[in-house]
């Protein structure tokens, strides 16, 4: 074989490994750092979930006429964290079937890798609050 | 006739083209060898920096352990809980538990000396990231005494 086919070709092998070798490597160390970050995020969201847990208590009155929202220095949380909050009230009819008697959520919701907090209130009037949080 | 210098002229050349031919091809191999060589150390060099970093912290979820108690509680003063344990009702309680718990669910029921009698897993269920709710005993269906303990692991 020519000698100048032989060293595009082998230069060419060495090219495809080392892009494996550097998107390789760059996706290790992201995931890595993400999976650091993980425990940092979850607290947070945690810490949106207990602020507004507090706020409104077990009252379904003001969970009623409680609006969520995604300003993340609300919750004493720096300019710049994406917070997301899902609330959803669910009821037991006598028929012993789960509804859902009203949902509020803020607009935007977070994808990817976040950290989220989970908590289910029972309220006053017998129905149950599922409170979801995500903070990116 | 052909002079007898002219062919002696001519294997030597023949010679040394076969040489220069070996020596471009021993160089071509070096080639491939080097590169070789250099994808060893490429990925030797990302196993070396992929079995440095830091592991990943464990993710607790403090949070799942009150959140499965107060699902097993809210659901059995709704009086819905002990009628698909004790029917063994898998896919009623899937479609309670799909609706009500965060992500993956796994729900086991254990006799009253810890004999596991049955267990029913939602497919997104992770075992490596689940919490458990504390032991939810209950006494019996239909006024029939009759012991369970059921226990509610969530996962993220």
């Amino acid at each position: 074989m020519d000698q100048a086919v032989e060293a595009v070709l082998v230069m060419s092998a060495f090219t495809v490994a080392l892009t494996v070798v550097y998107f390789g490597s760059a996706s290790l160390y992201a995931s890595s750092i993400s999976a650091q970050l993980a425990p940092a995020l979850d607290s947070a969201a945690s810490i949106v979930a207990s602020t507004v847990v507090m706020q409104n208590g077990n009252s379904s009155s003001s969970w009623s006429s409680w609006a969520p929202s995604a300003d993340p220095s609300a919750y004493g949380l720096s300019q710049g964290t994406a917070v997301y909050i899902n609330a959803t009230c669910f009821t037991i009819g006598d028929n012993k079937q789960l509804t859902v008697a009203w949902s509020k959520a803020t607009a935007t919701a977070v994808a990817g890798a976040a950290g989220s907090a989970h908590r289910l209130i029972m309220l006053d009037d017998g129905t149950a609050l599922k409170l979801e949080v995500r903070v990116r | 006739m052909m002079p007898a210098g002219g062919s002696m002229s001519r294997s030597r050349s023949r010679s040394r083209n076969i040489s220069r031919g070996r020596s471009r091809s021993r160089k071509g191999i070096t080639m491939v060898y080097d590169a070789v060589f250099a994808c060893i150390i490429l990925f030797v060099g990302m196993a070396l920096a992929a079995s440095s970093l830091p592991p990943a912290p464990p993710r607790s979820a403090p949070d799942l352990q009150g959140y499965a108690t107060s699902l097993l509680v809210w659901m059995d003063s709704k009086g819905v809980l002990a009628p698909y344990i004790y029917t063994q009702d898998q896919s009623g309680l899937a479609s309670f538990l799909d609706r009500l718990a965060p992500a993956g669910y796994c729900v086991k029921v254990y006799s009253p000396d810890w004999t596991l009698l049955w267990t029913y897993t939602s497919p997104s269920f992770d075992p490596g990231n689940a919490a458990a709710s504390q032991p939810y005993p209950l006494s019996g269906y239909q006024g029939v005494p009759n012991p369970k303990i059921v226990v509610l692991l969530l996962s993220k």
